[in-house]
């Protein structure tokens, strides 16, 4: 592989050298779109992750009744086995972000407003919350992990929606550099002819054409790769919901940006295997 | 042998010759009677459709694709359009099969030069062959086709484009190589050439058949043994 990368300077100037090529051009455009997709599909699964986290153990106590109906709620659940904090939401915040929701005439609704509390349990609390039911029937107790399903099933659906993309982007790179290994055989047709002629292997003749598209799709990967963080860092420096996730934690992994980094490289490798086959189908054709 | 192109009617039907090795020959035959195609079996361009084609003693005919570069390296062809790299000068162009076997700069660089200069070209060396005059770029494809000495020489109309002196100097360098061992093989209609050759034989080719009006070829010379044959 090494040889067929990486002839001769002699073998190399058997090809002539064309200035407008369309290769690295495809390849960067693919690349900057692969990159931002994949930007943002981290960004949604940094989300997935850090809902499902802050969620996980956490339940929400509502309470409709009394205030003695809450009092007796909220000494039960502390009682129970696995719980481990009863934490009341002030009444003033709940003021707060009903004005949020309804403005300032929210004040004078005087709306009633139920006790919420924020429990956290470990080890489920499903037998807390039956048990809350059976005693205190105005209270209910659920996980927060059934409040955010609706979302998190979203989130997930969209994470797939951009690996689907992904792999769609990785066919038409595929594809695009099928054709620009195709177009570079023809467009040299003559001169391999004639080294074909004079005896030159179809490694050779490889080694001549896959060297020049892998240095195309470098060049582009290396181009879209330069736009995309130029204009990805733009983007996310204002925008910090997206560097910072819901529990304060960072939502694109370190992990994932490591493998986006690693796109463009993997592009590189994955269209130079699908020029060599494609040049190695188009040379076999002939004698 | 019998070769056809697509599914057209066969170019040259019920070939059946042998060559010696270190024979000269030359083929000669009316325009369009199959000569190129037949010199195409022979540099490996074209296999036959029908019959069994034999080279340097091996079946080559049902050889695999990948068998055929080292056959193709033994051979050296001059093209009747040449066939020069355009890009390329008059040095890189005779250097050509030696690059392709794997020689180095240091080995090529004096073979080339003194190729060169014996087809009266050594001035011409960085010369792309687009600037060359038509005599120029066939001594140029002639000298690529015998820089790297081999085995079976085929070359077509080789002094179309070059004048008298030049067409005699070239048949000499021919005559030259066939003395070292190499068979040679050339298409011309250019019957005086064939009385320059010493001991050469000839082929004609009329409507993809082949006769010999010299009735050497049934009857090979002694000195063609059946394992020794090209």
């Amino acid at each position: 592989m090494k040889a067929a990368l990486l002839p001769p300077a002699s073998m190399r100037r058997l090809l002539p050298e064309q200035k407008r090529r369309a290769a690295p051009w495809i390849v960067g455009l693919m690349t900057f779109v692969s990159l931002v997709v994949g930007v943002a599909g981290l960004a949604v699964l940094g989300a997935v992750t850090d809902l499902s986290s802050s969620a996980a153990g956490r339940w929400s106590l509502q309470v409709t009744g009394t205030p003695a109906d809450a009092a007796r709620a909220e000494a039960l659940l502390r009682s129970t086995p696995g719980v481990t904090s009863v934490d009341r939401v002030p009444d003033q915040e709940l003021r707060k972000t009903l004005r949020a929701w309804l403005g300032p005439a929210s004040e004078q609704l005087d709306l009633p407003l139920p006790v919420l509390a924020d429990v956290k349990v470990t080890g489920g609390g499903q037998s807390a919350a039956s048990r809350l039911a059976r005693e205190v029937p105005n209270a209910r107790l659920t996980p927060y992990s059934s409040e955010l399903a609706p979302l998190l099933d979203t989130l997930r659906g969209l994470a797939v929606l951009v690996a689907g993309l992904l792999i769609v982007l990785a066919a038409a790179l595929a594809g695009a550099v099928t054709l620009a290994a195709r177009a570079t055989l023809d467009t040299n047709r003559s001169t391999l002819d004639v080294l074909h002629g004079i005896g030159a292997t179809d490694e050779q003749l490889l080694s001549l054409v896959q060297r020049r598209i892998a240095l195309d799709v470098l060049a582009g990967s290396a181009a879209g790769a330069l736009a995309a963080a130029v204009v990805l860092i733009a983007a996310l420096i204002p925008a910090r919901g997206l560097l910072g996730g819901a529990a304060g934690a960072p939502a694109l992994a370190a992990g994932g940006l490591a493998l986006l980094a690693l796109l463009p490289l993997l592009q590189a490798v994955l269209a130079t295997l699908v020029a060599r086959r494609a040049l190695q189908q188009a040379l076999a054709q002939g004698l | 042998m019998g070769l056809r192109y697509g599914t057209g009617a066969e170019v040259l039907a019920g070939l059946d010759l042998r060559l010696a090795s270190g024979g000269f020959y030359f083929l000669t035959g009316p325009s369009g009677a199959g000569k190129t195609s037949l010199l195409k079996l022979l540099y490996l361009a074209q296999r036959p459709t029908r019959g069994r084609l034999r080279l340097f003693g091996e079946d080559v005919g049902e050889a695999p694709r990948e068998a055929l570069p080292a056959f193709r390296r033994r051979i050296g062809v001059v093209f009747q359009d040449f066939r020069l790299v355009r890009h390329l000068s008059a040095f890189d162009n005779v250097a050509l099969p030696l690059r392709i076997a794997g020689y180095d700069d240091r080995e090529i660089e004096g073979p080339v030069r003194e190729m060169l200069a014996w087809v009266g070209l050594a001035d011409r060396a960085s010369a792309r062959p687009p600037t060359l005059s038509g005599g120029e770029q066939q001594r140029v494809a002639i000298a690529r086709a015998v820089i790297a000495r081999p085995e079976l020489l085929v070359a077509d109309e080789p002094t179309g484009n070059v004048d008298a002196a030049m067409a005699d100097r070239l048949i000499h360098l021919f005559e030259a190589l066939n003395r070292l061992g190499t068979t040679v093989v050339v298409a011309t209609h250019d019957l005086s050439l064939i009385g320059a050759v010493k001991g050469a034989r000839m082929m004609r080719l009329e409507n993809g058949q082949l006769s010999d009006p010299t009735g050497e070829l049934r009857n090979p010379p002694t000195r063609m043994p059946e394992e020794s044959q090209p």
